[in-house]
């Protein structure tokens, strides 16, 4: 697959990640000279109407949505062995491995995330659209920090009311809502639902169900309380808490309504808590999840024995907790006087005072939060000066990268990344390149060029020059040579030069001459002499008659390789703009003397002035030539240039 | 595979507007196209010969299904016809019909724009493309009888043509042909001169293709000629 042309247009690169249904590369669009990403289904799938119905739902319904968060669908192919979508190309990391590698994202920073892949969602619902599968794997984080929600893999037109999952139900069981895990009908709110789990990870760094096997999550989502958020994470803002429990509701009426009301929702929770982001990060292991397909059934069936006692055990747990958190306490009510009033508001503005030293001694004494300036492509102690400036240190990672565009002892990444808000004892992990990669240069003796080419293209080298020779020993289109040597280390820019076989040397032949010969003389000629015909190509001409040779692609004389094709151009009929009579007059000539001599035949007739004949003759040769013309007519002839004789027709 | 032209300016026209291509690209395989440029400032010829030179350009692939073929190349040639249009105030309004016939493998493949014509001749005279003109829309909705066409003052309005719109409808199919058929390709300085059953007559006559296209041409002529006539004749 890697180096193929699909269309005529997009040049696969590398492959960038699979899915339950499709594969993902990385390709060039030859024709607008732009990166795009190639979604192709699985070849398992390309005869399954099912599911390429619901790929090209996927191009449908997404195509119909421009939106800053929506990665941009812009073709879809289908042939006969494949289906394919042709993509907006994303520069940067899907949310899934942001999650592995933080552990957990500041709540800012993740309702931020929250904020932008809501607004994307919202304007997919706007259009009927319900994505059906949101999860990390799904959100794609730009290096700009713009989010893109991609993978409208199962979504459906909200507009067809039997939205019922059929036989299979899609998308990772830990971001299925309920209602989703069952089989019933899934809308807009089970996206809100989805969000709710993609957010309560992020702050968290762990789903709020896990199992050991997509059907016991499943299950638990159907069945199971999730944990409050503020269990897991103590120091989340109650506001937050509040906003996420309310989305993992497992009555979609709970919910929050639409997404633009979670949005504002979200909005208004990063409002209150901006200037305040406190929060520690702790990492969680996660573990990956690749699309699967879970027969309903099997969630029925198989999955309800094993799962019924844990979720004993883990409901007697989690009950315990409930109900020292929860059970309401019985208060006994009092009356209330003038003075008990004054009492407590006394009490009351006592106590805001002492809150407000600690609300002052907390914003004083705590480390201040600074912005992360950009510090990508760096040098690194340039950019340990900038970080200081924010009073941050800098700590390289472990391990240099290699890089083609970004110098050695330059920074080509960087955590957290620019404009995120941290605290300034938090050190800022760059990691810095080594320069471009160095790569041992294979052995292409003997190997096919096109075959050096994918491999070339694979190792990031460029092919400079490809220069052909004639070979015995090598087959046509083999690689004799190549420059640098087999084994060679170059850099990844490196431009590599090869010579290819144009296999054995052809024996050549002589054009013969066929103008003014007719067309069977003339095939028989172009046999005979090892040649094949090529394109007849049939118009009218000044000088010879119907059915005659007007032109020939090779001069008579030239040196032709054997078996090639030659196009020749026959007369369908001289060019008599008025209604002339035409003439075809014998021309002999005998060459005598002792040196050799030109002979030339200018003929002026209604088509105007031409060089009919020119040839240079020995002493013996005699020429014959027969001339068409049409309407009146003078032939010259010329002897070395001097005119010998000529001649008036149809005067 | 044999074929004959016959083309002539006329008795009536200062240039001739007609363009035409027969082409062997390979063996068994032949393009044949006639073309009839109008309008313009005297850029009818322009018209046509870009068409002509459209499909000479184009990279025909015999293996593969010729019918796409045929309409991109003639929804290609549009396009250059347009684009010179708008290139030269002289080419203004200029425009062209096409009639692209490709044999092969006792197929004939055609598309067809414009009121140029391809008949075949298989012991019966057929036309086997339908004029894009105003006339033939009267006679499809039975305004006026075939004969009356013949001699309706407005015969030479068309209702199609490459190099005006953007958007074409191309006439296109495909028809079994014998090693005896003749197909015969022509603009309608032929079709407006003779009358259908006349032209049955010359090719129901024992004589050779180019007897036949010579008395043709010339009977156009002697019957008015008011028109360019180009006639492209040949056999499998």
């Amino acid at each position: 697959m890697i180096g193929k042309l699909l269309n005529d247009r997009y040049k696969i690169k590398k492959q960038r990640g699979s899915g339950g249904m499709a594969l993902v590369y990385e390709a060039q669009d030859i024709l607008l000279d732009r990166k795009v990403a190639i979604k192709m289904l699985r070849p398992e799938f390309v005869s399954d109407e099912d599911f390429i119905n619901k790929f090209r739902h996927e191009a449908k319904a997404v195509a119909r949505i421009t939106h800053p968060n929506v990665v941009s669908i812009y073709d879809i192919v289908e042939s006969e062995e494949s289906l394919y979508l042709v993509m907006e190309y994303i520069e940067g990391k899907d949310l899934k491995s942001l999650i592995k590698k933080r552990g957990q994202l500041s709540v800012v920073e993740a309702l931020d995330i929250a904020n932008q892949v809501t607004a994307g969602v919202e304007v997919a619902h706007e259009n009927n659209i319900v994505h059906c599968d949101i999860k990390p794997h799904n959100i794609l984080i730009t290096d700009n920090n713009q989010v893109k929600v991609t993978d409208f893999g199962i979504a459906r037109a909200v507009s067809s009311s039997t939205m019922t999952i059929t036989d299979t139900i899609m998308g990772s069981a830990h971001y299925f809502s309920p209602e989703q895990a069952q089989g019933k009908e899934i809308n807009t709110y089970s996206d809100i639902y989805s969000i709710g789990v993609v957010l309560y990870e992020m702050l968290s760094g762990r789903v709020p169900f896990k199992g050991e096997s997509p059907i016991s999550v499943a299950l638990k989502h159907i069945q199971k309380e999730p944990k409050e958020l503020k269990e897991v994470f103590p120091s989340v803002p109650e506001e937050v808490n509040e906003l996420v429990m309310k989305t993992l509701s497992k009555e979609p009426e709970d919910r929050q309504e639409s997404a633009s009301q979670l949005r504002e929702e979200i909005i208004m929770a990063i409002k209150n808590i901006e200037a305040s982001d406190q929060f520690k990060e702790e990492k969680t292991g996660e573990e990956g999840s690749q699309t699967k397909i879970l027969n309903k059934s099997d969630i029925k069936k198989e999955g309800l024995e094993k799962e019924k006692e844990q979720d004993k055990k883990d409901n007697s747990k989690t009950s315990k907790t409930d109900k020292s958190f929860f059970t309401p306490e019985k208060k006994k009510g009092f009356k209330l006087n003038k003075w008990v009033i004054w009492a407590l508001v006394v009490v009351i503005l006592a106590s805001a005072s002492v809150f407000g030293l600690v609300y002052f001694f907390k914003v004083y004494t705590e480390v201040p939060i600074v912005k992360v300036p950009n510090l990508v492509e760096k040098e690194f102690s340039e950019a340990e000066d900038i970080a200081a400036q924010q009073g941050l240190n800098l700590e390289k990672s472990e391990e240099a990268v290699f890089h083609n565009d970004i110098e050695e002892g330059y920074i080509v990444t960087q955590e957290p990344k620019p404009g995120e808000r941290i605290k300034q004892t938090r050190n800022v992990v760059v990691t810095v390149s080594k320069g471009p990669k160095i790569v041992e240069l294979p052995d292409f003796n003997n190997r096919p060029l096109r075959e050096a080419e994918v491999i070339l293209d694979n190792l990031g080298l460029s092919l400079q020059e490809v220069s052909y020779e004639y070979s015995e020993q090598y087959r046509e289109n083999y690689i004799i040579s190549q420059s640098p040597e087999p084994g060679s280390e170059t850099e990844i820019n490196t431009q590599v030069e090869l010579v290819v076989s144009k296999g054995p040397q052809p024996i050549m032949v002589t054009m013969p001459s066929l103008l003014g010969v007719d067309k069977e003389r003339a095939f028989n000629l172009i046999q005979r002499n090892g040649l094949k015909v090529g394109k007849l190509n049939y118009g009218e001409s000044t000088r010879y008659e119907e059915g005659l040779i007007m032109n020939q692609q090779y001069e008579a004389g030239e040196n032709v390789p054997e078996n090639s094709t030659v196009d020749l151009g026959i007369s369908t009929g001289l060019v008599n703009k008025g209604d002339f009579q035409e003439h075809k007059t014998n021309i002999g000539i005998n060459i005598v003397g002792s040196n050799n001599q030109e002979i030339k035949i200018v003929v002026k007739d209604s088509n105007g002035e031409e060089v009919a004949y020119q040839k240079t003759h020995s002493p013996g040769e005699y020429v014959n030539e027969t001339i068409y013309s049409v309407g009146p007519t003078v032939l010259e002839i010329y002897r070395d240039g001097e005119l010998i004789k000529s001649k008036e027709i149809g005067a | 595979m044999s074929f004959h032209i016959f083309t002539n300016i006329g008795n009536n026209r200062q240039k001739n507007e007609d363009s035409y291509l027969i082409l062997q690209p390979e063996e068994k395989t032949a393009v044949l196209a006639v073309a009839d440029g109008m309008g313009g400032h005297n850029a009818g010829e322009v018209a046509s010969e870009i068409a002509i030179e459209s499909i000479r350009d184009y990279t025909f692939e015999f293996d593969q299904e010729i019918i796409p073929q045929i309409k991109s190349v003639i929804t290609e040639a549009n396009q250059n016809i347009r684009d010179c249009s708008q290139d030269y105030e002289n080419y203004q309004d200029m425009g062209t019909t096409l009639t692209l016939g490709i044999l092969k493998d006792n197929q004939l493949y055609y598309g067809h724009v414009g009121d140029s014509r391809i008949y075949l001749f298989n012991g019966d005279l057929n036309q086997i493309t339908t004029d894009h003109s105003l006339v033939n829309d009267l006679i499809e909705n039975k305004s006026i009888s075939p004969d009356e066409a013949f001699d309706h003052p407005k015969k030479n309005i068309i209702t199609q043509a490459l190099g005006i719109d953007k958007d074409l409808e191309i006439q296109t199919d495909k028809v079994d042909i014998s090693k005896e058929d003749i197909i015969m390709l022509c603009t309608d300085g032929l079709s407006d001169m003779i009358r259908f059953e006349n032209i049955q007559e010359i090719f129901k006559k024992d004589q050779s293709i180019k007897e036949m296209i010579e008395e043709l041409g010339s009977k156009a002529l002697t019957n008015g000629g008011t028109d360019n006539i180009t006639i492209i004749m040949g056999k499998l």
